[in-house]
């Protein structure tokens, strides 16, 4: 009888338990996510450093986005992708498929007596 | 181990699981993502003026180079934040005046750029100064519109500083400006005056950029 009665309370106490882990934390609440972010100030960071030693004008001159591909290698956290767009108003889709995937936009003018307004688009993904 | 001990631990477990719990405060972190978000709209602002500055220091000797390349970069910037619901709006006013002689009228062009996204209904010019005073209104001030104007000076002195006065209404807004135009002999020079404003779903911006820019002197 008094080992069924120790039982009965140990049920109990697992059903305490059980209920308050049920009641509050069955419900989901999604962490924000910040990574994605943290990319964004990268890449915003690394392409005004870039324009802010004039180098680049000479990609969006060009429109060289390997070359600027490779100069944004040493800048951006090694365990990303990323795609460089350059155009004006009108862009090219780069068709990224991934379930993490931000980008960010860098406004430039060019350098001197070569005037272009122009935009940067960094796509920055994970597979 | 008496049965009563399972009840009390479990009691303990559950005050311990509701501590933690509560200490997760999630409004916070959103609230901090939001900011984090909001600084990247602030970097997107500052780029948007260092580039008019940029555009104004590459776009000598030339008055007019500036002020059209200004405008394209402006109209270019605010499509470009339109597609993201982002809205860059303002009023860029620049003045420019060619080397001025001491004794002969100089032409002073002005140009006013109204990206304020809505109509001016009127903007009033006036410029002032030893023995000059003249004034210029203009009606329906379309957005994304430019009104190119110009005043005659006749410079005594070495140095004087003339008054540029703007005043403008809409129907949410009356500003007035009070922009200085130092002129001096043998200089030529662009001042400006931009009132600059960023406005998304998350924050409002406005700035104000002035300066002037010495073009050329004669020696």
């Amino acid at each position: 009888m008094k080992g069924l009665l120790k039982s009965l309370e140990a049920i109990i106490a697992v059903l305490i338990i059980l209920t308050v882990f049920i009641t509050y934390f069955g419900t989901k609440e999604a962490l924000p996510e910040f990574e994605t972010i943290t990319w964004q100030l990268k890449g915003f960071n690394s392409l005004k450093a870039l324009d802010d030693s004039n180098e680049l004008k000479n990609y969006t001159k060009t429109n060289n986005t390997s070359g600027l591909e490779t100069r944004l290698l040493s800048m951006l956290p090694r365990d990303i992708d990323y795609e460089v767009v350059i155009c004006d108003l009108t862009c090219s889709d780069p068709n990224i498929e991934s379930e993490k995937l931000t980008s960010i936009t860098y406004l430039t003018v060019g350098g001197v007596n070569d005037f272009q307004s122009k935009q940067v688009i960094l796509y920055m993904y994970r597979e | 181990m008496k049965g009563q001990t399972f009840v009390i631990m479990a009691i303990i477990i559950v005050i311990v699981m509701v501590m933690l719990k509560s200490s997760l405060n999630f409004v916070k972190i959103i609230e901090n993502k939001r900011y984090i978000e909001s600084g990247l709209e602030r970097y997107q602002f500052q780029n948007v003026k260092d580039e008019l500055e940029k555009t104004i220091q590459i776009s000598y000797p030339n008055g007019k180079n500036i002020t059209d390349n200004l405008n394209e970069f402006l109209k270019f910037s605010r499509q470009r934040f339109k597609s993201r619901t982002i809205e860059l709006n303002g009023l860029f006013l620049e003045a420019y005046f060619p080397t001025i002689e001491t004794g002969i009228d100089t032409r002073l062009n002005v140009s006013v750029l109204n990206l304020l996204g809505e109509t001016i209904n009127t903007i009033n010019l006036s410029f002032s100064g030893s023995g000059v005073g003249q004034t210029q209104t203009n009606y329906t001030f379309e957005d994304y519109n430019i009104l190119d104007t110009n005043f005659t000076f006749n410079l005594q002195a070495n140095v004087y500083n003339y008054t540029l006065n703007i005043t403008y209404n809409t129907s949410s807004e009356n500003a007035t400006k009070i922009i200085i135009i130092p002129t001096e002999v043998g200089k030529t020079k662009y001042i400006y005056y931009f009132d600059i404003r960023m406005v998304s779903n998350k924050l409002e911006q406005r700035d104000i950029l002035e300066s002037t820019v010495i073009l050329n002197e004669s020696s």
